[in-house]
């Protein structure tokens, strides 16, 4: 049982930079700008974290920065989209091989090595356990030992559920995402709305960057979000931006990564374990417009009208 | 959301525009990391044109980006977004090294098609999973094969490491065994990293031309990607070209691994491709997804890759500043006002002519 708790403790941990990043794609996507420089703002994110942590020997401000460079790289794809026409998809991929090709290059100039920086310098993130709750005996895990970003990013999504379908901001950038020529009618800035919408994914993924590089472990390394920005992409995709079914996704996601780790432990071929969590996310992207299907062809042989 | 890849042509215009743009960008990152611009540029542009040796470099870093960037068009066209490009590179170039290694006493022409083949296999087979995950169960065929990419990177270091390992179970690189010298490609000039491997990427882009333009089958690909329903009306599978496409883009893609390795590795290395896979992909939405721009497009980010190599061993500016180059020009060439503010800019022109004017007399 003691093993549940811990798998449960780490599946929390690890899967805080997928959940974060996805709930943040979520404005996006729902504005109508689907933001694929997801990895970008991610490994941005981190480095700025690493930098923030290293020269101010505070690992808060390593957040900041992570935030404010987020919020940078998602002003900027909005304006580039938004203002300037962009494809989306063209800008976003660009975008992610600036990322990775800037944080390579600023690896030397600003921390003077290659490959990659550890230093006991860099400030980890505080990690605090939550006194009554993470007692109970097998969830208690997730509320052990976890790290602010972590919490913070639980509170996001209730608070993202909450504004998207409560609040009259909410539904400005709904209505902006599902028929924005209504919404210009009406007097709704849309292009304003999807720019702002993009700094908050942004601001997100650049938080989930930190988490990566300064909550995880305490470095940076090249390319070091191995694709995880793509696969907060395929689970806010696959969920249609629903927040609930975001959150779902991304603790699946993150338990698959877990597992990896542990099964690491047991000595199976690291590489072929590795594999696991892209493995997990094809099959889920396989299985799920599959599913649809069988859903909509339930319904139909209810004898109902079915709108997409 | 659907990430359905609509075609769009650059227009020359805007792909000066970007160019321009980002070196000036290009050039603010450099001075921020303490070095020239001007003599960074200077020195990329020498090691890449400036000698011999130079050249025979450019030369070779053309060569794989042909075939990825072939295979990416070819796609694209298609309407599928194959970014698996990569990972198909590195199954191809897996058999292909096994094949090259394996099979031995067999005269030279012969091995190497026989490594051609392999590279095809390998990388067709690894975009089978793709295409199925597209053509039957409608998934987005960009998540797949972006994640594909990273299980092909994974599969193959574990492949050399417990299976394939050069040098028993105590090599010391991940490394397989050396090819043949019957399946190596001979180098263009003695001591230089140039290899015959460009003509069968030349010849590569001539074959996109001809598909594209002359069979059949170009003509079901390219009205499949402009319009999948209309291809249907007109009696195109659109779902059998979509399943062609990306196998062969898959296969294109293998054939780049393994004129890598017959050409300049002479074995698997693990991860020794410097995203050779995302460069395909900016070459074809550089070259607007046609065989000639693709071509040009090659040249281009070979020059560049050639150059900040050069740069790299001459100043301590890494070679990354090639990728973020090359994504700031992709930003901006993919942008559909950029053209229209070239108007603007001469309006400005005039405005200040006629302001300069007025104040003479």
């Amino acid at each position: 049982m003691n093993f549940i708790y811990s798998l449960l403790m780490v599946t929390a941990r690890i899967s805080t930079p997928i959940l974060l990043a996805s709930t943040g794609a979520i404005y996006s996507e729902k504005s109508g700008l689907p933001n694929i420089s997801l990895d970008a703002a991610m490994i941005m994110g981190s480095f700025m974290a690493v930098y923030g942590s290293f020269f101010y020997a505070n690992s808060n401000i390593g957040i900041l920065y992570a935030a404010i460079i987020g919020a940078i790289i998602g002003l900027l794809y909005g304006i580039v989209c938004v203002y300037l026409g962009g494809d989306e998809t063209v800008v976003g991929i660009s975008f992610n091989l600036i990322g990775w090709g800037l944080t390579t290059f600023l690896l030397p100039v600003i921390f003077g090595t290659t490959g990659s920086f550890v230093s006991s310098d860099i400030i980890p993130l505080a990690k605090a356990s939550i006194p009554l709750l993470s007692s109970i005996p097998l969830i208690g895990g997730i509320f052990t030992n976890q790290t602010s970003i972590t919490y913070f990013s639980w509170i996001f999504v209730i608070i993202t559920s909450i504004f998207l379908s409560k609040s009259k901001m909410g539904m400005i950038v709904r209505t902006c995402g599902e028929n924005p020529q209504a919404a210009s009618t009406v007097g709704y800035n849309v292009k304003l709305t999807r720019l702002l919408c993009s700094i908050i994914t942004g601001c997100m993924c650049g938080i989930a960057g930190a988490h990566l590089s300064i909550g995880l472990m305490a470095m940076f390394s090249e390319k070091m979000t191995a694709g995880r920005g793509f696969i907060a992409l395929a689970a806010v995709t696959y969920a249609k931006a629903d927040p609930k079914k975001v959150l779902f996704i991304s603790i699946l996601f993150g338990f698959s990564d877990a597992l990896s780790n542990y099964l690491q432990l047991l000595n199976w071929p690291s590489d072929l374990i590795l594999c696991i969590p892209y493995i997990f996310v094809v099959i889920f992207v396989v299985l799920d417009p599959f599913i649809n299907n069988m859903k909509i062809k339930k319904i139909k042989a209810l004898g109902e009208n079915v709108s997409l | 959301m659907n990430f359905e890849f609509r075609q769009r042509s650059s227009k020359i215009n805007t792909v000066l525009i970007s160019i321009i743009i980002s070196i000036i960008i290009g050039g603010f990152i450099i001075a921020f990391a303490g070095h020239n611009p001007i003599g960074v540029y200077s020195k990329l542009i020498k090691g890449a044109l400036g000698s011999k040796f130079a050249i025979a470099s450019t030369i070779r870093w053309t060569t794989p980006i042909l075939f990825t960037g072939v295979a990416a068009a070819f796609a694209f066209k298609g309407g599928m977004f194959n970014i698996g490009v990569e990972g198909q590179l590195y199954m191809g170039a897996f058999l292909s090294a096994l094949v090259g290694y394996m099979i031995q006493g067999v005269p030279k022409p012969l091995h190497i098609f026989l490594c051609i083949v392999a590279g095809a296999i390998g990388g067709a087979m690894w975009a089978l999973i793709p295409a199925i995950s597209k053509v039957y169960f409608g998934a987005s065929e960009m998540v797949v094969t972006l994640m594909t990419n990273y299980v092909a990177m994974y599969i193959t270091d574990y492949l050399v490491k417990y299976h394939f390992l050069a040098g028993g179970a105590f090599g010391s690189t991940l490394v397989t065994k050396e090819i043949e010298d019957t399946a190596k490609l001979t180098k263009l000039w003695s001591n230089m990293s140039a290899h015959t491997g460009i003509l069968f990427g030349l010849l590569m882009v001539f074959l996109f031309w001809i598909i594209l333009n002359k069979t059949k089958l170009g003509y079901e690909v390219h009205i499949s990607g402009i319009n999948p329903k209309f291809a249907r009306y007109g009696g195109v599978s659109v779902n059998k070209v979509r399943m062609s496409v990306i196998l062969i883009s898959g296969a294109i893609a293998g054939i780049g691994g393994s004129v890598e390795v017959m050409g300049y590795l002479y074995k698997f290395m693990s991860r020794f491709s410097p995203d050779f896979g995302f460069d395909g992909l900016a070459v074809a939405l550089l070259g607007g997804n046609t065989p000639f721009g693709v071509l040009l497009g090659a040249v281009f980010i070979g020059i560049i890759k050639a150059g900040s190599l050069q740069v790299e061993r001459a100043t301590a500016v890494s070679r990354s500043l090639a990728m973020i180059i090359q994504g700031i020009i992709i930003t901006f060439v993919s942008c559909k006002n950029m053209a229209i503010h070239v108007p603007m800019i001469k309006n400005v022109k005039n405005l200040f002519l006629k302001y300069s004017r007025k104040e003479k007399s």
